[in-house]
């Protein structure tokens, strides 16, 4: 119970100059055992950390396009694969289950109709600019697909009834954020100081550094206080 | 905290509910009986009303359609994990500006939205409460007065703040003159000193703001240890979210908090008075019904309209309460547009209850020569990180490589939060969706919302305020991202039934004995956070049936 | 002025030690509130430096009464507690509320979440005790132009006034959520003027009244100890986080003030 999974600051490998974080010995699960995190926070992220889902919703296609949609819009060059923040598959099983988020734009449809529209609309639109399908494409002309897809009504037959930039900026983009900042080598990499229960912070001051925050390493820290 | 009931009726209190502190406590089951008052919805309004009329004498159930929490298991520190505490029952949105719906305005369990609430308790101003006779018509919005006036609400604003020790300044300098809160304000945080020194280098009063969260040991609960996750659930049971203050204060007088209990309709008999609920109850596929002599619905500003709706029947074919027609009609929410900033030193902005301590109410008052009418309160907020990056994409459109590289200086970032009044528009509404339909069957509801002129002419100065105060305090590349905040409107509260669904006591013109006592009622927004108004509305409904028991009127 | 032996220890061995553990519980709370602060300013060391000084003196002097050295040593670390003092104090007042983002416009608010203003001052009042030590061991009668009991009951009456002022901001502050944050308000108060009293015109009957509120306030004193101590516990997680809720909590220290005060006066009732 009170020993923590074993996620180790990753060994910076691929191209890490674009994402140096500025804590880089700072790992919120150091704190697994410490006041900061009781046993339902532990059992909450142990199963985000140990229980990735196996694709279940989509199709091996769909699923391919969508891991190339995802690091467009999270990229993380500076990971291998195996030590990736997974995304897929959180919105995989999001869709599976069915889980919905409270509320949905009357413009578009139920998300497990939405999303397989969206994959395939990636793919018209890739096809009708560049001749061949989103995953194919080099890392450019991806990003500019997306872009079309921002800006609003791109080529492509589904957009025509799914509109793009509702879904791109209020459905896509939105999922795969609240998945990757929910995980713990985010945490690190921005200074989140995670969980805190039951013990909170004493200094709360512009420039307050709590021991048990992400100490200053790099970086501007002024102790206002 | 365990406690023996002794008494005649002690061999019915055969259930038991969770304590505060991990313990169960005792609770009589009231399935069985034609109860006094059957409340939907335990949350702001619907917990002060279970308390005082079961501390009254009177048999309560409150009928709940989430959990029943435990603060000391079932509050995860966690921002995801607390995607429970909403309703993730999906309701459809539209219009010129559809709303979000989520953390924002839309709690599901005990204690509602006051366990993810910021906790900011301001007293609306003796202004709110005659918009119409100080401001004037507004083209194109229907302002009116409210049927009653501050006050009529002093004394209750005064009983909550007690109830909840508010925390707040010996001095208030905004609105009417008033004693000192119960207990002393918070220590401020670095975003809450960003706008203090914003304001005091403009010249804007700023001052220390009163919040729902206890600074001193208050009962058997320990004060704030500015953890920060005070939108994902309070552990420490420091913020006195109606969980902990009043809805135990309900199951000791008596009352029966049902939780898990979806109610689909509220019944009535030949005479066209409520008889009871019906409702789905976790586990069971069948409708159960629960009598009653009254029924106060308390779902807030989506869920109340929608119920009224759905218990639509031969006699009442457009919905119970809807003489008027505007059930549903005139909803608002208040403007929340949220400004932010980059600072050279850490303000690591997820410390401490997000309001930070600071406030300004210097705005909240129509301004000679603004081009607007009605007013704006300036707070502070901490959001998170998966909130902080969702209002990127939101305000700054940013995504990729751009999104991520931001998100690194997440910890020198400071933000600033509006709540603006908004106009109540006949054409901004909730209905129920024509083919939507939600996992019991019900039509789901659906939420059509615009802003008005003098709304996003208010938003556009609050907007440029917050960046210049937070430029002032030496912030960077100041941006803004739009949101909005809390729902009202929807049951507007008049004397005229023609003009309005209920009286100034809460009480259905068409039905008497149906009430709604939640934020739906606001017949204008007001420009400060609603939920103490909530309260104090619920604590003065409570009072006045209890009159009316006295009188035998009810 | 006839000097009393209690336990084969003249009055002005008992004033070290009584000063020894003064200095000693405000070393504590200084150490705890400068660290909260992270020594941020580098003068925050010098509370801690001064006041170790003045305790190993005040020992000394409490062992060793008559040695010359150590008395003239004692003297010169008191006179430099009460300049770190009342530099402790400035430093106070100026960051503590002044340069506060809302300065003295929120006075009062800085005066309950700012660096707790008088605390400092408490140190320059062990600082002048230890100067009144050093003079008594060295066999003076008067000390700053007073006899020393005269002296001694103004030191406990204006001191103990101040400790009051302060524990009345902080237990406000705390919104006397327990009645017991009302007692150092109360009796010590009535100490306060008959300190003042007996200073003024000593008798036999008010000099039995100071020492039965003497006895009072170092009850108080006493129970203030017991009650902050329970106070970390009522935070949540208790003792689970005990440097959290020592930072947080009621400071553990300054409650031995009241203690402190009460010895001295006692003192001079009993044994000058």
């Amino acid at each position: 119970m009170m020993t923590g999974p074993t996620h180790h600051r990753e060994s910076q490998s691929q191209d890490t100059s674009l994402f140096q974080s500025r804590y880089p010995h700072f790992n919120v699960l150091d704190k697994w055992a410490t006041p900061d995190w009781d046993d339902q926070t532990r059992d909450a992220i142990r199963r985000r950390l140990e229980q990735v889902p196996t694709i279940r919703f989509f199709t091996e296609p769909e699923r391919r396009t969508l891991e190339a949609v995802v690091e467009q819009i999270l990229p993380q060059p500076d990971r291998t694969p195996t030590q990736k923040v997974p995304i897929v598959p959180w919105i995989d099983k999001k869709l599976f289950d069915d889980t919905r988020d409270g509320y949905r734009r009357d413009v578009l449809p139920p998300q497990q109709i939405s999303w397989r529209m969206a994959i395939r609309g990636i793919d018209e639109t890739a096809q009708a600019l560049y001749g061949m399908a989103f995953s194919d494409l080099g890392s450019d002309p991806q990003r500019l697909v997306l872009e079309r897809l921002q800006q609003g009504e791109p080529p492509g037959k589904t957009w025509q009834i799914l509109p793009s930039h509702v879904f791109f900026s209020k459905v896509l983009t939105v999922a795969i954020v609240k998945i990757y900042y929910a995980h713990p080598m985010a945490w690190n990499e921005i200074g989140y100081h995670g969980p805190s229960s039951p013990r909170g912070y004493s200094r709360i001051w512009d420039g307050g550094i709590d021991p048990w925050d992400a100490q200053a390493e790099h970086g501007a820290h002024g102790d206002r206080s | 905290m365990e406690r023996t009931v002794t008494g005649p009726d002690a061999a019915l209190w055969t259930l038991t509910a969770p304590g505060i502190h991990g313990n169960r406590v005792p609770m009589r089951d009231r399935s069985r009986e034609d109860v006094d008052f059957c409340i939907v919805g335990a949350g702001a309004g619907g917990g002060v009303l279970g308390a005082k009329l079961a501390e009254a004498g009177f048999s309560v159930v409150i009928l709940e359609a989430g959990e029943h929490w435990d603060p000391t298991r079932d509050f995860i520190s966690d921002e995801s994990a607390a995607a429970k505490l909403f309703w993730t029952d999906e309701r459809i949105t539209g219009g010129e500006h559809p709303v979000e719906l989520g953390s924002n305005n839309s709690g599901r369990g005990v204690g509602g939205s006051t366990v993810h609430y910021s906790m900011v308790a301001l007293r609306a101003h003796p202004e709110d409460f005659s918009r119409r006779s100080i401001d004037g018509d507004v083209p194109g919005a229907d302002l009116v007065d409210w049927p009653l006036s501050f006050d009529d609400l002093e004394p209750y604003y005064e009983e909550v703040e007690e109830a909840l020790q508010i925390a707040g300044p010996t001095f208030y300098p905004w609105g009417r003159r008033r004693r000192r809160y119960p207990q002393r304000e918070h220590e401020l945080n670095a975003c809450a000193n960003v706008l203090v020194r914003g304001c005091r280098h403009l010249g804007i009063p700023v001052a220390p703001s009163p919040i729902a969260t206890l600074s001193a040991p208050h009962a058997d609960r320990p004060p704030c240890v500015y953890r920060g996750l005070c939108n994902y659930g309070c552990t420490t049971n420091a913020k006195s979210s109606t969980l902990v203050t009043y809805i135990p204060r309900a199951i000791r007088a008596g009352a029966e908090v049902r939780p898990e209990s979806m109610v689909a309709q509220v019944i009535h008999d030949e005479q066209g008075h409520a008889s009871g609920v019906l409702y789905f109850r976790k586990g069971h596929k069948e409708l159960h019904r629960q009598r009653a002599q009254h029924v106060i619905i308390a779902g807030y500003a989506i869920e109340s309209p929608r119920l009224l709706l759905n218990s639509a029947s031969s006699r009442f074919p457009d919905g119970l309460a809807n003489s008027s027609g505007l059930v549903g009609k005139y909803f608002m929410v208040q403007s929340s547009d949220q400004a932010y900033a980059k600072f050279p030193e850490r303000i690591n902005q997820y410390k401490a209850p997000p309001p930070g301590g600071a406030i300004s109410e210097h705005f909240n008052r129509t301004m000679p020569e603004a081009g607007f009418i009605c007013g704006y309160v300036i707070e502070v907020i901490g959001p998170h990180p998966v909130e902080f990056s969702e209002r990127l994409i939101a305000g700054r459109s940013l995504w990729g490589a751009d999104l991520r590289r931001e998100m690194l200086d997440y910890n020198f970032y400071s933000a600033l939060g509006m709540v603006g009044e908004v106009m109540p528009q006949r054409s901004n509404h909730v209905s129920l969706h024509p083919t939507e339909r939600d996992q019991y069957g019900l039509p789901v509801a659906y939420v059509v919302f615009s802003y008005h002129e003098n709304d996003k002419r208010l938003i556009e100065h609050a907007r440029r305020t917050m960046q210049r105060i937070l430029e002032a305090a030496g912030g960077t590349g100041s941006w803004a991202a739009p949101r909005t905040a809390h729902i009202m409107g929807t049951c507007r509260m008049g004397s005229q039934p023609t003009t309005s669904v209920v009286n100034a006591d809460c009480r259905a013109h068409d039905i008497p004995n149906l009430y709604i006592c939640d934020g739906s009622v606001f017949p204008t927004s007001t420009g400060v956070n609603p939920s103490l108004t909530i309260q104090a509305l619920a604590a003065r409904t409570a009072d006045r049936l209890c009159d009316k028991a006295r009188r035998g009127d009810l | 002025m006839t000097s009393a032996v209690f336990l084969e220890l003249g009055p002005f061995q008992w004033l070290a030690i009584i000063l020894a553990m003064g200095t000693g519980v405000l070393f504590f709370d200084a150490l705890v509130g400068h660290y909260r602060h992270r020594f941020g300013y580098r003068l925050q060391y010098a509370p801690l430096a001064v006041g170790t000084l003045v305790i190993l003196a005040a020992v000394l002097a409490a062992a060793r009464p008559s040695v010359t050295w150590v008395i003239t040593a004692l003297e010169m670390c008191g006179w430099g507690a009460a300049v770190t003092g009342l530099v402790g104090f400035g430093y106070h007042w100026y960051y503590g509320i002044v340069k506060k983002p809302a300065g003295l416009a929120w006075f009062l608010h800085y005066l309950m979440y700012g660096a707790p203003l008088l605390f400092p001052l408490m140190l320059t009042s062990m600082g002048l005790l230890a100067v009144i030590v050093a003079a008594g061991l060295s066999g003076a009668r008067m000390v700053f132009g007073a006899p020393m009991p005269t002296a001694l009951c103004l030191f406990v009456a204006v001191v103990l006034l101040g400790s009051i002022l302060q524990a009345g901001i902080l237990h406000y502050r705390g919104a006397f959520n327990n009645p017991a944050m009302y007692l150092p308000l109360s009796i010590p108060v009535v100490t306060v003027a008959v300190a003042l009293w007996v200073a003024e015109s000593p008798s036999a009957a008010n000099e039995t009244v100071f020492a039965i509120l003497l006895w009072s306030t170092l009850l108080i004193g006493f129970t203030g100890f017991g009650m902050h101590l329970r106070g970390i516990d009522r935070q949540m997680g208790g003792l689970y986080v005990a440097l959290f809720n020592l930072m947080q909590g009621p400071p553990q220290g300054v409650p031995g003030i009241f203690v402190a005060l009460a010895g001295v006066g006692l003192v001079a009732v009993y044994l000058l």
